[in-house]
Parts: structure tokens; C-alpha cells; sequence
């Protein structure tokens, strides 16, 4: 019985597991955790300036909120961007907890001098990462979801609650310091 | 500066994934340690919920007969003062009619104590039902 369960949550597709997990089947949010985990880890890593161990607190917090509010999904094709937004709104509550959300950071001086570590030689997915960790939490963050994450102006404004000139400003300033460390790099 | 933003794009695109099973047997350690503790939560909640009605109830029928009897006695007095009215022994009758007034300031004493329990389990019961909404 056990394993021809297995069997069939493996063979579901996305759009059955969140049906059963929002019916409240433990096994199939599980398997849903472990298709989604990669990205929702991913996102957070990027959020948290690359800080794993503080990310993947935020993605389980945030998959607990997801399996509380199961119910509030409406249809499953929503549920990346419906989830997305679970994660945001966890990062934005950790870091006002620590009151460093709109912390700025200005220094936007090249990251060359930092090429003589062993990870330099892994290329430009480490030089985004660390490109990335330079930036302001906002900035970071916007700029993480508009490229990231493909969403718009308009989209980041109703999932982060900030107001649409800072987030243009900070997706803005976000790419400019993003260009000039990495073309220095 | 359009072709930057393709760059990152892409970069971000072509970001690794992390893929760990330890991360997903963690999350699904905690719903099940949190679905253990929703049912544990609802159980009490539920035994509050009808000890509450059960407490209710009781002192609602208390409170029902009490009234009942206090009626049909204070009819009964009233009664016995009309006859008294009309009596030579109508004295007699007042202080009866006193004594069964310290009767009924004790009969209040209880009414007091029936209505501060029935208060306190609908106190209860609020609490117990808004928690359940929780």
C-alpha cells in the first residue's frame, strides 16, 4: 500500500500533489517540498546574500506557511508565484525582525580584488552570486525577483508592498552595481 | 545596458539548484510534528468546548428550577399576605413575611453564584471557541 503510494507521487504531476496536499496528505506536500525545494532554496540563497544556512530557515518556514494556508491557493497553476510570495514576504519579516531590510550599502567598487580566491576560478555564477551579496537587502532583492524571477515592476510592488518608485530605483541601481562589478571583475 | 540585463538574465537562469533530500525530510518532519499538535490542540479544545456546555447546562437547569421555586414561594407568601390581610393574626403573617425575606436575600446569595458560573463558562467557551478559530 506504502509503496504503490510512493509510486504514484512520484508519477503525479505538480497540479495532483497540491490538490492532495491542499485535501491535507502529508505525503504529497512532501514529494511537492521535494520538487520545489532547488528553486525556493535557490531564491532565498540569493535573497540572503548567499547565506545557505539562513535561507534554508526561511524556505522551511516558508514551506510550513505554504502547507497552513494550502487552502487559500486557488487553483494550482498559481502555485509558483502564490508560493513565491509566501517566500518573499518570509525573507521581508526576517530581515525587519533584524531591522536591516533597507540598509544600504554604496560600495560598488569591483570585486577583481577578491579574484585571487579558489572560487574565482568557477566563473561568472559565483561573480553573480558575489556581485549580488554587494548590494543593499532592497536592492538585492528587487533586482533578484525583476531578473531572477522575470516579474515586473508592478509584480514586485504587490508582492513586496514596496512602493513602485523604489522598486524601479532599486531594480535601477541594483543593475547599474551589478554591470560595474562584474565588467570590473 | 539591455544586453547586461539578457546577461543577467541568463545568469540567473543558468544558476544552480540546490538539491538536498535532508532539507525535505526536515520540512516534512515539521508538518507532522505541527499536525500532531493541531489534533492535540483540537482535542482539548473540544473537551473544554463540552465541558463548558455541560457546565452551562447545569447551572442553567439550576438557575431554571431555582427561579421555579422561588416563584411558586413568593406566590405562596404573597398569598399568605392577602389571607393574613384579612386575618386577626396579621402581625404573625409580617414576620413570617420577613423571615422569608432574609430567605430569599440568601436565595439571591445562590442566584449570584449560579449566575458567576454560568458567566465564567461562557467566558470559557468564548475563549475556547476563538482559539479553535485560531
Amino acid at each position: 500500500m506504502a509503496a504503490r503510494g510512493v509510486l504514484n507521487l512520484v508519477q503525479a504531476s505538480e497540479a495532483a500533489l497540491i490538490i492532495a496536499a491542499q485535501a491535507r496528505d502529508q505525503a504529497a506536500f512532501g514529494e511537492l517540498v521535494k520538487r520545489r525545494q532547488g528553486w525556493a532554496r535557490a531564491l532565498l540563497r540569493r535573497m540572503c546574500a548567499g547565506n545557505a544556512a539562513e535561507a534554508d530557515d526561511l524556505a522551511q518556514d516558508a514551506f510550513m506557511k505554504a502547507w497552513d494556508r494550502m487552502g487559500d491557493l486557488e487553483t494550482p497553476a498559481a502555485f509558483a508565484g502564490w508560493f513565491r510570495r509566501i517566500a518573499v514576504t518570509t525573507f521581508l519579516m526576517a530581515k525587519r525582525r533584524q531591522k536591516a531590510i533597507f540598509e544600504e550599502i554604496d560600495d560598488a567598487s569591483p570585486i577583481a580584488a577578491e579574484d585571487s580566491t579558489p572560487e574565482a576560478a568557477a566563473g561568472a555564477k559565483i561573480d553573480l552570486e558575489r556581485a549580488l551579496s554587494r548590494l543593499s537587502d532592497a536592492e538585492r532583492l528587487c533586482v533578484t525577483l525583476n531578473h531572477g524571477e522575470g516579474m515586473s515592476h508592478s509584480e514586485i510592488v504587490e508582492t513586496t508592498g514596496l512602493p513602485l518608485g523604489t522598486v524601479k530605483s532599486h531594480v535601477l541601481r541594483g543593475t547599474e552595481k551589478l554591470r560595474r562589478l562584474l565588467e570590473a571583475a | 545596458m539591455s544586453d547586461f540585463n539578457a546577461f543577467l538574465t541568463r545568469s540567473f537562469a543558468e544558476a544552480e539548484h540546490p538539491a538536498d533530500d535532508g532539507f525535505s525530510l526536515r520540512v516534512g518532519a515539521a508538518v507532522a510534528r505541527r499536525e500532531r499538535a493541531a489534533r492535540a490542540r483540537s482535542a482539548l479544545q473540544t473537551a473544554g468546548l463540552g465541558l463548558g456546555i455541560a457546565v452551562v447546562g447545569y447551572a442553567g437547569l439550576n438557575a431554571l428550577f431555582g427561579a421555579g421555586q422561588e416563584l411558586i414561594s413568593t406566590g405562596g407568601l404573597e398569598a399568605t399576605r392577602v389571607v393574613g390581610a384579612f386575618d386577626e393574626q396579621a402581625p404573625l403573617v409580617a414576620a413570617q413575611a420577613q423571615e422569608a425575606g432574609i430567605g430569599f436575600v440568601q436565595s439571591l446569595g445562590l442566584g449570584l453564584t449560579q449566575i458567576l458560573v454560568i458567566a465564567a463558562a461562557l467566558l470559557g467557551g468564548a475563549v475556547a471557541y476563538r482559539s479553535a478559530q485560531d
